[in-house]
Formats: C-alpha cells, sequence, structure tokens
C-alpha cells in the first residue's frame, strides 16, 4: 500500500509540474513580449518539447512564422486581467501593421469565439472603420456601441487575438520591438 | 541504514517525478492531435467542409473568424493520397498547410506564391519527385480561405467543395 502510494504522489507531482510548467507562458523562451502582447516569430520551434506543447496547447494547427504570426493577449496596458466588467479601447492606424491581412479578434477564456447577438467576433484591415487618415479606434465593451464594437460577455475573462498574414518581412522582424497597439481600459 | 533508505526513496521520488513531465510534456502533441481527429467526427482520408466560423463552432481553440477551412485528418499507412483543389484568384489570401501527428507544419503553400492556382499532389511518406513527403503515418492538412465579403465566401463555398482527398494503393 505504501509503494502504491509513494508511486501515485510522484505521478501526481509529475503531472503537476508538467502542466505548471506549460501554462507558465511568461517566463517561455518560445514567445516574446511587447506591451500587453505576447508571440512568437519562429514557429516552428524544431524538436524543444516544452515550447513544442506550449505552442500547441495556445496556437493548434498555427501556420510558420513566414505565412502567420499571432500575438495573444489576456492582461491590458497596466498588467491586469482583460474582464468583460470593464470596457476597453485599442487605437492605431490602420497602416501601422504592414501585412496582407491582420485582424483582432476577441475570445473567451476558454479560447472559443464569444457568442453575442450582433455575430460581431472580430475586425480587420479592410473593415474596420477609420478617420481618412485610417486612424481606428476600437472599442471592447459589454454593452452594445456604435463604430468598431468589438463585443465581449459581462462579468468573464477574455483574450485578444493579433494575427498577421504574410507580413513585411522587415516588420515582423522587428515585432518584438515596434510599437503595437495598446488595450487601455476606459469609462464609456 | 535509515538514512541510506531515505535518500534512495528521495532519488527514486524525484526520477518518477521528472520522467512523468518529461513524458507527458513530450506527448501533448500527440493527445492534441489524437482529441483534434476524434472530435473531427469525420472518417479519416475525407475533406471536411467547415460551415462559416462562429462562436458555433467548438472543435479547434482559437478559431479565426476571416476564414472559411477545410481540413483533413489523414492516415497514409495504407495507402498514399492524392490532394487536388484549387486556389482562389490573390484578391483572396488562401493557404494550405501539411501537419504532421505531432502538429506541427511541415508544408505549406499560398495562393500568393503558388502557380498555376489548380493543384494536385501525391501525399507519401516516401521521397521523390511532385510529392509532398510527410514525417509521419497520420496528419492532418488545413485549407484556409480569407473571406472579408459575401463574394468572397461564395467563392470559398465553392472551392471548398472542389478540395478532393483519393487514395492510391502502394
Amino acid at each position: 500500500m505504501k509503494k502504491i502510494l509513494f508511486l501515485f504522489f510522484a505521478v501526481v507531482i509529475g503531472l503537476a509540474v508538467a502542466l505548471y510548467r506549460i501554462i507558465d507562458t511568461d517566463s517561455s523562451k518560445a514567445f516574446f513580449h511587447n506591451g500587453s502582447w505576447m508571440g512568437s516569430n519562429s514557429l516552428p520551434l524544431g524538436k524543444n518539447n516544452l515550447l513544442t506543447a506550449q505552442v500547441t496547447l495556445f496556437a493548434l494547427f498555427a501556420l510558420p512564422s513566414e505565412e502567420a504570426i499571432y500575438l495573444f493577449s489576456r492582461k491590458d496596458e497596466s498588467g491586469e486581467f482583460l474582464d468583460g466588467k470593464n470596457d476597453y479601447t485599442l487605437s492605431g492606424n490602420v497602416n501601422q501593421i504592414k501585412a496582407k491581412y491582420w485582424s483582432i479578434t476577441a475570445y473567451g477564456k476558454d479560447l472559443f469565439l464569444i457568442p453575442n447577438p450582433a455575430d460581431k467576433y472580430s475586425f480587420n484591415n479592410s473593415n474596420l472603420q477609420t478617420d481618412s487618415a485610417g486612424n481606428f479606434s476600437i472599442i471592447i465593451s459589454a454593452k452594445s456601441h456604435s463604430g468598431n464594437w468589438l463585443p465581449i460577455k459581462s462579468n468573464k475573462r477574455f483574450n485578444l487575438v493579433l494575427r498577421i498574414y504574410k507580413g513585411d518581412s522587415a516588420f515582423v522582424s522587428q515585432l518584438s520591438r515596434t510599437s503595437l497597439s495598446e488595450i487601455k481600459r476606459v469609462s464609456i | 541504514m535509515k538514512s541510506r533508505n531515505y535518500i534512495i526513496r528521495t532519488i527514486v521520488f524525484l526520477a518518477i517525478v521528472f520522467a512523468v513531465q518529461y513524458f507527458f510534456i513530450a506527448s501533448v502533441p500527440d493527445i492534441v492531435f489524437f482529441i483534434a481527429k476524434y472530435r473531427s467526427g469525420k472518417p479519416l482520408n475525407t475533406v471536411i467542409q467547415a460551415p462559416k466560423t462562429d462562436a458555433k463552432l467548438r472543435k479547434v481553440v482559437l478559431p479565426n473568424p476571416d476564414f472559411v477551412y477545410n481540413a483533413v485528418f489523414y492516415d497514409l499507412s495504407k495507402s498514399d493520397l492524392i490532394i487536388s483543389g484549387e486556389f482562389p484568384d490573390t484578391s483572396q489570401y488562401c493557404s494550405l498547410a501539411f501537419y504532421g501527428d505531432d502538429v506541427q507544419p511541415y508544408q505549406v503553400m499560398n495562393n500568393l506564391t503558388s502557380q498555376p492556382r489548380t493543384f494536385r499532389f501525391h501525399l507519401t511518406q516516401r521521397n521523390g519527385n511532385t510529392v509532398v513527403v510527410s514525417p509521419s503515418n497520420q496528419g492532418a492538412i488545413l485549407m484556409r480561405l480569407l473571406v472579408t465579403s459575401e463574394e468572397q465566401y461564395k467563392n470559398a463555398r465553392r472551392l471548398q467543395k472542389i478540395l478532393k482527398v483519393e487514395t492510391l494503393e502502394k
């Protein structure tokens, strides 16, 4: 009996250590951090088991970096978790990201799209409402708004994903240092 | 004697902890691939034409709502495959990505660089000309079609139906 308990605890602790190491993306070498955003511009990662496991869980069936870059955010610019009890804005210029296509999408904590009556889940470089200079502001809120409104669920944590397809190679190589739109908590 | 037993037990305990976490981390891609294949709900070597991506799509995490997807979970153990289809013109981005059973992409092509627009590939595990060589018996193919207008959506649905998978005896 003692031997079975001994083995059981060792296996449980082994699994717990593995899970902790996989979800600890903040200190992962697979991802760079740029303001609110975390991403990788060197996929696929080759034979590193831990990094591959992390990418598999957070970006299943991801494309290689020369095809697409995925940036992930679960916190606002002040480091607080994104939460549907608050409203947020994300502002920038549509030409700030040099790519064939880019988009911002909201996901629930479960990493699936957030059901909403407007059936609106994302904005991309071709459907954002901008001013004549290309400036835009996306309102991320559980309450309905006019303009670029990205619906989320009230009082539920959420994540944002910025996708960049066929990005300009110079832009992509500088992505960890380039200024990206920050997610600001606001009162609307 | 007691302290020697204690040291041996501690070493064995730590070795088991290390081995379990090593094998679990190494198995994550295989586990995730198995779950994705199972959740697809379709037989291997058939084309899955996913509907327009919305909140009802809950088979694979982080789906892109701007894309229409075709997927194939394949198995080359009994036969090679012929994959054929058509890319849209360059106004509508489309890619065809091949993944091994470790869910890592080993080949990607898109309509911006591939000519002609129609394609036909021999998918096998053996090297050769005009073939796509899979690193594993099983894997997946994902066709992504960008949709930013109703017209592009209609075209994507048409192209979804053109993608074919045929088995080829070894």
